[in-house]
């Protein structure tokens, strides 16, 4: 992540923009209390929280940069629908589909994006429609499997 | 110039932060060894 990661200019402004970094050394004893209290265990360990600590997303494992950089977006967008921010959490949602179509959380930003876009404008045909697009897009992921109750009706 | 990742290393001082500047915090969790 350091070496990597890290150092490519898109992640870092992307972290810097959005969020307050933090690096817990885990080796370290000051790091007790908060490695316990996040029941941590194992490296990368990726937290996103808001000011209160409440956890929105996490993930472990190491990721190159051009998957790290869609999925801590996905894991914003998450955060700001949960907090009922919709129409944030669409437009990064929709950011990370037309950025990244490829990347490994496409399929997962584009049923969420749909939602999200739904959540936005009451309109179920957004939701629909973005379903269909996922099914387009994606036929073979897991987040087609996730909307396709929607199939059988069709 | 090369934007870097401003990195804080006390959970307080990032709550702090994020409440004032309206952002999530993000952990990164590592083993230095």
């Amino acid at each position: 992540m350091e070496r990597v990661t890290y150092p490519e200019p898109a992640v870092a402004g992307t972290i810097n923009n959005s969020y307050v970094a933090l690096q817990i050394n885990t080796k370290e004893a000051d790091a007790k209390p908060i490695v316990e209290r996040y029941r941590q265990v194992w490296t990368p360990d990726l937290r996103m929280l808001d000011a209160d600590g409440f956890e929105y997303y996490r993930w472990n494992g190491y990721l190159p940069p051009f998957e790290f950089l869609p999925q801590l977006l996905v894991a914003e967008a998450h955060a700001r629908l949960r907090q009922k921010k919709v129409q944030a959490a669409a437009e990064v949602y929709n950011d990370v589909v037309e950025r990244f179509p490829t990347s490994r959380v496409a399929p997962e930003a584009a049923y969420y994006a749909a939602v999200a876009n739904y959540r936005t404008s009451k309109d179920s045909a957004d939701l629909m429609k973005g379903w269909e697009k996922l099914r387009n897009r994606y036929p073979a992921s897991d987040w087609r499997l996730k909307q396709s109750m929607v199939e059988d009706v069709e | 110039m090369i934007q870097q990742i401003v990195w804080e290393n006390d959970f307080e001082q990032a709550q702090t932060r994020a409440a004032a500047e309206d952002k999530l915090i993000l952990i990164d969790f590592y083993d230095p060894t």
